[in-house]
Parts: structure tokens; C-alpha cells; sequence
């Protein structure tokens, strides 16, 4: 959202600049074009602030020492806001996902996500259909969807003491994230550790399920998403 | 000092999830794992909140259940962790006071509670709820003596899936 708006501001101030430099100025079309997108992202008034000149076709403007200064500034401040904004949109794209959309984050364990590995759907969806109905058995209910986004994006929770399990966004992310707590479920029968507070499971045991679990998600033809 | 006004706060912090600690995919209801540690004092406390505040108004779908009291499962497991130390009488008298989505969950963190087995004490509630309780009353309270009588049977298929899944 912020993205598009820094876009939409950038393209505005483009357009605004390259009409003046066409129709006021005399330019040609290019030298409009140019001159406007550099104007709207401060780098002609870092140029300007540092030779006096325009950038785009060399006229000397007859600035003084305090204007040229005021210029630098200015374009300075425009150039790290252009820079944020492309930043921002480079990183989006990258993730392939909108900004706003929630993300668990990718620190530590537990808080990477996952998908279907290209090829594995079948072995994927056999998986989860064993792990829930082993969960069904075990505890005699279901894992609990709920269609709020969680407010740190993560998309799925188990408390160990009632090994109940929370799936958040209504799952519009995928089954790689019910996968993962059935799969925990499944750790802490394992261990004995269902039905026990913070203090009994301990730190290193949380991080040592943590990182099984990415192997089992693996095994069961899961990838972390890129 | 009235330590049950303290209690009180404390039960109700834990049923609705009010100091939740997130590690990882792990959710820890931080108030209930106090409540456990309070011991035997809480359990009136407990035993009030439980079946004059939550049983009259819980909803029994499960989505709407977890929105309305998120930390109910949590203080029952920790309500039958306490009983497990010599109040055992007591907790059979409160389980037999159950009904509905509390009996259920009830049910479910003495499974969890017991690893599967009934305690003889609750036996008698469970199998009046298996005979004569709601259709989900019964649905849970067969599924417990299901496990209950068959465990090692149903242990061994569940300990052979894991392995199956590189557990």
C-alpha cells in the first residue's frame, strides 16, 4: 500500500516536471522526460546544487552560493525517500507478495514458511491426511481455523498444554502451516510433553522441535517458501 | 489480605488468554501456568469461575468456544494437575457438576492430564455422559473409554504413523 503510494507521488511529480520542462521551458520530449524523472527523485537538484547547472541541458542557472545549497538539500532529502520507496517495491517483489500481507518474519526457528514443493502434492496431502487423523484420534477434535490474521502474521500456533491448535488468515496461505503444528502435536506426544507448562518443556527442547520439524516438513514434500 | 480475590484475577487472567507468550509455533498461556502453580488453594476459585461464569454461557462450537474463553482447556488441565495431589474425591464431585462444552473439555484434559487413562474416581461421570449425555457429551465421553479400554492397541497404530512420518 505504502508502495503504491510513493509510486503514484513519484509518477505524479514526473509528469507535473516534464509538462513544465515541454511546454514552459521548450524542451524536447526526452529531455523532458529525463529532466522530469530526475526532478521528481532529487537527482537534479543534487546535480544543480553542486555545478549550478541543469542537468539534463547544461544551461547555467545563475544560482547563488545559498540557493545552490538550498538545492542540494532538498534533492538530498528527495533522492533517500525515492530510494526507500524503490527499496520497499524490490523487496515486495522479491518475496512475491504484497507488503501488507502477513509474514511470520524469518527469524530463528519456527517462523519460517512453507509450501508445497513442486511435484510433492500428492505426498504433501497424503501426510497431512494421516497427521489429522492421528490428531482426530489422539484428542478428539480438529485444529481450529479461524479467518482473522494473526497480529504478528503467523499463521498457525499450538498451546502444548491442551495441544490445541490455532490456524490462522482462514488458511489462505496454504496447508503447509497446519502441517507444521500437526506435526508438533506429534513431537510433543513423542516426548511426553503434552499437558506441561513453559517451564517443564524448556527453551532447548522448543528449539530442538523447531528444527525437526523442518526435516519432517521436507520428508513430507514441503519447501520453505522463497 | 483476601488471596482469593488474587485468584480470582489470576483465573481470569488464564481464561481469557490475557498473558500469552508465543515461542516459535508455541503458545504458552503464561496465567494458567501460575494458576498451576498456585496449588491446592486455587481450586475453589477455579471451581466457581468454571461453573458459574463459563458453563451457563459457553458456546459449544468450537470457533466460537476458543473466541469466548481461550484459556478454558488450559485451566481445566491445570485444575485436574492440582487434584491429582490428594483431590481426587474433590475433582470427581466437580467433574459430576459438569455439563456441555465444559464437561467435554473436561474430558479432554483428563485424557491429556492421564495420558488417555480414567482415573476410577471419574469413571462413573464419564460413563453416565457416554449413556445418557448430549449427542457431543456421549461423542467424547466414548472416544475416552475407547481409549481407556484399548490403549495399547490404539498407542501402537498412533507409535507406528510416527514412525511412519520420521518421528
Amino acid at each position: 500500500m505504502l508502495f503504491a503510494v510513493g509510486v503514484g507521488l513519484l509518477a505524479a511529480s514526473t509528469a507535473y516536471s516534464a509538462y513544465d520542462r515541454y511546454f514552459n521551458q521548450g524542451q524536447s520530449g526526452w529531455q523532458a522526460l529525463l529532466g522530469g524523472a530526475a526532478d521528481a527523485t532529487g537527482i537534479s537538484g543534487i546535480y544543480t546544487g553542486i555545478t549550478g547547472r541543469d542537468l539534463v541541458t547544461q544551461h547555467h542557472l545563475s544560482l547563488t552560493p545559498a540557493q545552490q545549497r538550498q538545492m542540494l538539500t532538498e534533492g538530498s532529502i528527495q533522492v533517500v525517500g525515492s530510494a526507500l520507496v524503490l527499496y520497499g517495491g524490490v523487496r515486495s517483489f522479491l518475496r512475491g507478495r504484497v507488503p501488507v500481507a502477513p509474514t511470520r518474519g524469518g527469524k530463528l526457528f519456527g517462523l519460517r514458511e512453507w509450501e508445497v514443493a513442486p511435484g510433492q502434492q500428492a505426498k504433501a496431502a497424503k501426510t497431512l491426511q494421516q497427521l489429522e487423523a492421528d490428531y482426530f484420534k489422539a484428542t478428539g477434535r480438529r485444529p481450529v481455523v479461524l479467518d482473522a490474521d494473526h497480529p504478528q502474521g503467523a499463521l498457525g500456533y499450538i498451546d502444548p498444554k491442551t495441544g490445541h491448535i490455532e490456524l490462522y488468515s482462514g488458511e489462505r496461505f496454504g496447508s503447509a502451516a497446519r502441517a507444521e503444528e500437526l506435526f508438533h502435536y506429534q513431537q510433543l506426544k513423542a516426548r511426553g510433553l503434552l499437558g506441561k507448562t513453559e517451564a517443564e518443556i524448556g527453551p532447548k527442547v522448543i528449539q530442538e522441535m523447531e528444527q525437526e520439524v523442518e526435516q519432517l516438513l521436507r520428508n513430507a514434500g514441503f519447501q520453505p517458501k522463497r | 489480605m483476601d488471596p482469593s480475590n488474587d485468584y480470582l484475577a489470576l483465573v481470569r487472567d488464564a481464561l481469557y488468554a490475557r498473558h500469552m507468550k508465543q515461542v516459535g509455533c508455541f503458545a504458552f498461556n503464561q496465567a494458567s501456568d501460575r494458576v498451576q502453580e498456585a496449588g491446592t488453594p486455587i481450586l475453589p476459585t477455579l471451581e466457581r469461575v468454571l461453573r458459574d461464569e463459563v458453563m451457563p454461557r459457553c458456546p459449544s462450537d468450537p470457533s466460537a468456544q476458543h473466541q469466548g474463553f481461550p484459556g478454558l482447556g488450559n485451566l481445566l488441565v491445570d485444575y485436574f494437575r492440582i487434584a491429582r495431589d490428594g483431590q481426587m474425591e474433590r475433582a470427581a464431585e466437580f467433574l459430576s457438576s459438569l455439563r456441555g462444552p465444559v464437561l467435554i473439555e473436561a474430558i479432554r484434559a483428563i485424557s491429556t492430564v492421564w495420558d488417555h487413562t480414567i482415573p476410577s474416581p471419574f469413571m462413573p461421570t464419564i460413563e453416565t455422559a457416554a449413556r445418557t449425555g448430549s449427542p457431543e457429551e456421549r461423542e467424547i465421553a466414548s472416544w475416552s473409554l475407547d481409549w481407556h479400554q484399548n490403549k495399547p492397541q490404539i498407542e501402537e497404530e498412533l507409535a507406528a504413523s510416527r514412525k511412519e512420518m520420521g518421528l
